[in-house]
């Protein structure tokens, strides 16, 4: 088939959008998939990624369109992720893309990562078609979006075809759009091979499995390949495409195409996702320009809440990582939760994702510590060290100086709550950069803010002080001196250093304090009272006194219903058993999360 | 034959209305559903009967809701089905839970229909704002008047059955109840703290804030406080809850922390024999389908094997004030206490929440403020060897 009939796209929304369904609707109408092989959203096939209804991992499709003109299209769909923590990987299914359908909701019209996606499509030269879904809906205003479409994002909008991708409604039209406006795919078949990985999964029986986009040449079973970047040759043992949920094999990769090929790679780090992929033995002269990784911004440690499942959480993230090349791990130690790892993540919802996806996936029971940002440390001796772990902070005799990372923070916001937002803002430390009125009702609220203030629960602030409407952005800006301290915890009067935070110093008394209340909720009471300090220093400026436990019997026992009276006993030893034992205390294991929920709004 | 001895429970769910406190199976009912129910649980009775006929019945219990709500014709074909299914053998315990306001021929004919050789009153409280509150449906004098009847009756094994930490109770007024029911000179008192059941009206007012529990401290003071009234006027605490004379304790009750056999019989009852526990259904239509075939009747069957038998033995023997022994315990399971719960019964020890001498274990005050964290720590992660 000639490059002329191929299609590289992607389809780019904001959360909700309704990206995933429309993908469904495309494959259910290319007729790749009977109606009763359709799952109801075949892209988002992780349980956690369904249950949440966003996408956290891309996919890929392939599918066969007989178009109006009665030609036959090859649709290459990418799927992207839809979240501000994942625009890595946003960034790299772009990268293999000609072009990008931009779906947006009849209801909600823009909204901030609708232009965050838009900003990176068009970074990567992307052809884009808009797109209106959810007429369906009974409060749609598709001419007054296709009106914003083209005041905020400047694409012409108004024969954008408007759909519903639930009901199915117009989905033909966007598809001969595709055909008719998206650009085939450009390269010469005769050059030598030039292929991006944006991809890889690994797969037990065939080892690596790398997604590539082909810009010129061809390559198929037996040809020996090249990795650029990391000089790894190997001999392609399979090439093929993508259909639903399996790779179907096929002869070759020539340019254009996009597929995956085998190699019998064993090792994840000798494919890395940007290089390029050329012959062995004729190279092409310049690998593609790649993209640029996206670093960990967040730390925060992870432990087994039973210490004997220390190898098993270790297996558990080392599978993650297979799929996700974003995380690292490295193992730490703590005093009070023993052995376990030091995570980096690209924000707190990739956090979130990665620590239920271990609950949920390896049927581990996790504590994790409060999140860190990357502090940079410059000591007396000159050195600079970079700081993921509170705890392991320097005598502050041997700090000369510290900084920490700040972000350009985005918060889209409907006028109403434009003052309570600011509030948060400044009390987050946030210095104001300006307001932009994208219409009568909304409003684009810049802050340059420090990356700390962000991680803790700036975004369950943001939510409940904006009833839900606020949509938030970020994108780390550089690092500023601060004066900022060790927040210490004492339980029973040990410190516990799964505990300890980094904090602005002129915040220390307030967050201390706050942090000693919400252990004193979290802490149950014990068979002696349990003083709970905050301390800077060494010295102490908070406290609060867990109570021992004055009552906890049963008096009755009804008719001799002993079962009843075992089934009481045994739900409380099992709340015993979710407890770690620190000293001779017992702390729940959501206890070490405290510092996220010192909210008070 | 086996001499083991047996004992009945039989309850009977009806009540002239359901008290604000109260989650137990217990609802108002027609006269028409009471003789229903009479003639399952006689059903009942009698399929036991031809398993467990030849065994030696020491007690029998009447538990409810309310047994006095029944009209003594019912009551006393219960009873006549339950002495011929039965070998309840002379000197046998029987005991009643009888409530003021209730008893529709009087005293006198329901001790005729069952030959009840105690009663259990339940009193709850003398004060009349406390009652209101809970939702009882009688007063002070009522209750008086059928404590002296049964008396006069010659059943001199009373309980009365009280409650403390009460919404708006004080320290002060549990006193002065206590004062007025000892005047009476009781054999048996059992005094129940307030639990607070969800979806009980209480609980419900509580919640809103309408009603205050008094702080848990105050709450354990009135309980150590009646304890040693109780004590001073005779009465020792044999059970958490339970208060008797010397040689007056309820025989019936102590099987259940003895772990002695008997059969619950009506609805929702629990039993324990031949190794495991079960319950009945606690659906009306239910019980009445199936009430004569024990095979479809049990429902919630656990197995006592060793380790549950052994946990048992701890946290049922733990609330009785004569605890459990080394020896008891060796003499059921061939090892001692320490073999298999290591270093804990110790630990135990050294926190003041037990106390050991000559290899018995008992709790103390302590302890038993916060029985529920100590028997918990009883129970085994695995089957010992």
């Amino acid at each position: 088939m000639s490059h002329e009939n191929i299609r590289n796209f992607c389809i780019i929304a904001h959360i909700d959008h309704g990206k995933s369904t429309l993908a469904d609707r495309i494959i259910e109408m290319t007729g790749l998939l009977t109606e009763r092989e359709m799952q109801s959203q075949v892209l988002d096939n992780m349980e956690l990624e369904r249950e949440r209804g966003i996408t956290i991992k891309a996919q890929t499709v392939r599918t066969i369109y007989h178009a109006d003109d009665g030609k036959e299209y090859v649709l290459n769909l990418i799927d992207t992720p839809g979240h501000v923590d994942f625009n890595y990987e946003v960034s790299r299914s772009l990268a293999a893309c000609d072009g990008a359908v931009l779906v947006v909701d009849a209801t909600q019209g823009v909204e901030a990562q609708t232009l965050g996606n838009v900003y990176l499509a068009l970074d990567h030269d992307l052809e884009i078609i808009p797109v209106i879904n959810k007429i369906d809906l009974p409060s749609a205003d598709p001419d007054g979006v296709a009106a914003e479409i083209e005041d905020i994002i400047g694409i012409e909008a108004m024969d954008a075809p408007r759909i519903s991708a639930k009901t199915g409604e117009n989905v033909h039209a966007v598809l001969e759009k595709i055909v008719h406006d998206l650009p085939a795919p450009t390269g010469d078949e005769n050059k030598p091979l030039k292929a991006l990985i944006f991809d890889s999964l690994y797969d037990p029986y065939k080892g690596v499995i790398v997604f590539c986009r082909v810009f010129d040449g061809s390559f198929r079973r037996g040809s020996r390949v090249k990795m650029m970047a990391t000089g790894a040759v190997f001999e392609v043992t399979e090439v093929g495409t993508f259909a639903p949920g399996q790779f179907i094999p096929g002869d070759e990769l020539s340019a254009g195409m996009v597929g995956y090929m085998t190699a019998s790679i064993k090792a994840l780090s000798e494919t890395r996702v940007g290089d390029t992929i050329t012959n062995a033995d004729a190279p092409c002269d310049k690998a593609l320009p790649g993209y640029k990784k996206v670093l960990p911004m967040v730390y925060c440690g992870i432990y087994p809440a039973d210490a004997a499942r220390y190898a098993d959480l270790r297996d558990a993230l080392e599978k993650l990582q297979l799929n996700d090349a974003s995380l690292l791990y490295e193992p730490e130690t703590s005093q009070a939760l023993g052995f376990g790892f030091r995570c980096g993540f690209l924000g707190l919802l990739h956090l979130d994702v990665i620590t239920e996806r271990i609950q949920r996936e390896f049927d581990l029971d996790l504590v994790t510590t409060a999140p860190s940002v990357i502090y940079k440390i410059y000591k007396t001796d000159g050195t600079m060290i970079e700081l993921t772990n509170p705890s392991n902070l320097p005598d502050p005799s041997e700090i000369e100086h510290m900084e920490e990372p700040v972000v350009k923070a985005e918060i889209m916001v409907t006028t109403e709550y434009i003052g309570s937002i600011m509030e948060l803002c400044q009390a987050r430390r946030g210095i104001y950069e300006s307001t932009d009125y994208v219409e009568k009702t909304r409003a684009v609220l810049k802050y340059t803010m420090p990356l700390n203030e962000i991680i803790y629960d700036f975004f369950d602030a943001l939510k409940s002080r904006s009833r839900g409407y606020a949509s938030f952005d970020y994108e780390l800006s550089g690092y500023q001196t601060s004066s900022l301290v060790k927040l210490d915890i004492l339980v029973n009067h040990e410190q516990v250093d799964a505990l300890s935070f980094i904090v602005f110093a002129d915040n220390a008394y307030d967050r201390g304090s706050r942090m000693c209340k919400k252990l004193k909720e979290e802490i149950p009471r014990q068979l002696f009272d349990i003083p709970i300090q905050a301390a800077v220093g060494g010295r102490i400026i908070a406290r609060e006194t867990v109570r021992q436990l004055r009552k906890d019997v049963l008096a009755k026992c009804y008719g001799g219903d002993i079962s009843r009276k075992r089934k009481l006993l045994e739900k409380q030893k099992e709340g015993k058993k979710k407890m770690r034992q620190i000293g001779s205390v017992e702390v729940p294991q959501k206890a070490f999360l405290s510092v996220l929920k010192l909210d008070d709004t | 034959m086996s001499e083991k001895t047996l004992g009945l429970y039989l309850h009977i769910p009806f009540c002239v209305r359901k008290c604000a406190y109260c989650d137990f199976l217990s609802f108002p009912a027609a006269q028409e559903t009471m003789a229903a129910y009479t003639e399952g649980l006689i059903r009942e009775i009698r399929a036991y009967g031809e398993w467990y006929g030849g065994r030696p019945v020491d007690t029998v219990y009447f538990g409810g809701g309310t047994p006095s709500l029944l009209p003594p014709d019912l009551l006393a074909k219960i009873w006549a089905a339950l002495f011929g299914a039965f070998r309840i053998i002379p000197g046998a315990e029987v005991t009643a839970e009888v409530n003021p306001g209730t008893l529709p021929e009087g005293a006198a004919s329901f001790a005729e229909a069952i030959p009840v050789t105690r009663v259990s009153i339940g009193l709850q409280s003398d004060d009349p704002e406390l009652m209101e509150m809970l939702g009882r449906i009688h007063r002070f004098p009522a209750f008086l008047s059928i404590y002296e009847e049964f008396g006069r009756l010659g059943i001199t094994d009373r309980n009365v059955d009280l409650m403390f930490g009460l919404p708006g109770q004080t320290l002060a007024g549990i006193e002065k109840t206590l004062r007025h029911v000892l005047e009476l000179s009781p054999s048996h008192v059992s005094a129940y703290s307030l639990m607070v059941e969800e979806g009980t009206p209480i609980a419900k007012r509580i919640a809103e804030g309408g009603l205050v529990l008094p702080p848990e401290d105050t709450e354990r003071a009135m309980y150590h406080r009646l304890t040693e009234m109780l004590a001073e006027a005779g009465l020792r605490r044999y059970e958490i809850s339970n208060f008797a004379l010397p040689g007056r304790e309820s025989r019936h009750n102590l099987r259940y922390w003895r772990r002695e056999e008997y059969l619950g019989l009506g609805l929702g009852a629990a039993s324990f024999a031949d190794g495991i526990r079960y319950t009945n259904p606690r659906d009306l239509r239910e019980y009445l389908a199936c009430a004569d075939d024990p095979g479809t009747l049990r429902r919630d069957i656990e197995k006592i094997g060793r380790k549950e038998a052994m946990e048992e033995m701890m946290f049922l023997g733990l609330r009785t004030a004569e605890g459990v022994s080394d020896n008891a315990f060796r003499e059921a399971f061939g090892c001692g206490i320490v073999d298999i719960y290591g270093s804990l019964p110790q630990r135990l020890v050294k926190d003041g929440l037990m106390s050991c001498e000559n290899g018995r274990y008992v709790l103390t005050d302590r302890g038993i403020d916060i029985s529920n964290t100590v028997l918990a720590s009883f129970l085994l992660d695995r089957v010992p060897a």
